[in-house]
């Protein structure tokens, strides 16, 4: 029992867990320092589908820490830029759930399933034209034809820079 | 009637050959058909816009993934898109500083560690530069000779395939001959020629030229030497930028040069939106 955590989430679900595979998570990791790991930990901003990814993630990485991700990215497909069995992990069709899973890494601090479900992110907005993004993320064009206009401006100058 | 055997028999192989080519044509649409449908299909499209999900700070862990000139397209999309890359200008600015401090140490680092590479590097770029001057000497009449041939030799047209490669042409040019003859004669095509810096060919580019380095000159040179003049043309420009490549104080220069600019142009933004 000493080498497991319980783990409670938003939807009241509890969920336990190999000690070392929790603590891959900052926020979890401080708090077994601070008040040990006897009681539950509350996760309020947490679901429970959302945790079981985050923890398999864990798991993945029990023994290791992902090399850091190249910056900017340079291809499209994320097998190119990480190990296989992480761009496998994070390759999920439904956009909510991830980034569901983008803000339960931000708030559980696990720096590298950030950083995997950003560049997954970022892959979906690579390469895409503005009408496209807005496709794939369901944005609303709200930008006036002035500010589309000033913003193509600027962006002149940006594109001289490459 | 001999002859008469001798035409049918050509008749039916030109046949075949366009019945090849038809088939080879349609596995490779029905291949482009499946690679989009799999594309527009792999994602489940979200109910409400997910940038409102997520405060800007998060969504900036997503943009330092993108390469800068993306990151300002990226204002295009909406008006929070617009605010969350002004936002994070500072932040963007912060961390262009930091890249070109990082530069300025590894460009310091590298020279003391090689304190004649900079002489030597120029004239080695010097001569690049000279090599390169040379086959662009290219002559649009060679070209246009090999574009009035109806039907040519396998190299020449795998010669005019990669030169679509190198011109940045869509693929539908690399692909078929009747789209490269087409081009040809477009103004864009003896633009893009006489332009061409071997400075800026894109890796995309330099990966799917990689094939030409394989093929013998004077195989090319046996079957046309017009052709043999366009392939000399684009393996001098490939190996040049590969050349270019290795010059590692070039490149950190390169390198931090663009950074200032870059640098430059989002002081620029940030002092318009303060």
């Amino acid at each position: 029992m000493e080498n497991k955590v319980k783990l409670s989430t938003q939807d009241g679900v509890i969920i336990e867990v190999d000690k070392d595979v929790a603590c891959k998570s900052h926020l979890i990791n401080t708090i077994i320092d601070d008040t040990g790991s006897e009681e539950e930990i509350p996760l309020p901003n947490v679901k429970s589908s959302i945790l079981k990814k985050v923890i398999q993630y864990c798991e993945l990485h029990r023994n290791d820490s992902p090399p850091e991700i190249e910056k900017p990215l340079r291809s499209n497909n994320l097998s190119d830029c990480v190990e296989q069995k992480d761009a496998d992990f994070i390759d999920i069709p439904n956009l909510e759930e991830l980034f569901d899973i983008i803000l339960a890494a931000n708030y559980l601090d696990i720096k590298s399933l950030l950083d995997l479900s950003c560049a997954k992110v970022a892959t979906y907005i690579k390469g895409k034209t503005p009408e496209e993004i807005r496709k794939t993320f369901n944005i609303q064009n709200d930008l006036t034809q002035e500010e589309e206009q000033q913003i193509r401006e600027e962006n002149k100058w940006a594109e001289e820079t490459s | 009637m001999l002859q008469e055997l001798k035409s049918q028999l050509h008749y039916l192989s030109e046949n075949n050959k366009k019945n090849q080519q038809c088939i080879k044509d349609l596995f490779i649409q029905f291949q482009e058909i499946q690679v989009n449908y799999r594309n527009k299909n792999s994602i489940d499209k979200p109910k409400s816009d997910l940038f409102h999900k997520v405060r800007p700070e998060v969504i900036n862990q997503i943009l330092i993934f993108l390469d800068f000139i993306t990151v300002q397209k990226f204002r295009l999309v909406s008006k929070r898109t617009n605010y969350i890359v002004l936002h994070l200008l500072p932040i963007i600015f912060q961390n262009q500083l930091y890249q070109i401090q990082n530069i300025e140490n590894d460009i310091q680092e590298y020279v003391q560690n090689n304190p004649n590479s900079p002489q030597q590097e120029e004239i080695v770029k010097q001569a690049i530069d000279k090599s390169v001057n040379e086959v662009k000497q290219i002559k649009m009449q060679d070209i246009a000779i090999l574009r009035t041939l109806h039907n040519p030799p396998m190299i020449v047209e795998t010669i005019f395939q990669y030169l679509m490669i190198l011109l940045d042409f869509n693929q539908e040019s690399q692909k078929s001959w009747a789209q490269s003859q087409k081009l040809i004669q477009h103004q864009q095509f003896h633009q893009k020629l006489t332009n061409i810096d071997y400075e800026s060919i894109s890796d995309r580019q330099l990966h799917l030229l990689q094939p030409i380095k394989d093929i013998i000159g004077e195989q090319v040179r046996d079957v046309s030497i017009e052709a043999f003049k366009i392939y000399q043309f684009i393996q001098t420009i490939v190996l040049s930028n590969e050349c270019l490549k290795q010059l590692n104080y070039k490149q950190l220069q390169k390198k931090k040069k663009k950074l200032i600019t870059r640098h430059q142009v989002i002081e620029k933004l940030i002092a318009k939106y303060q």
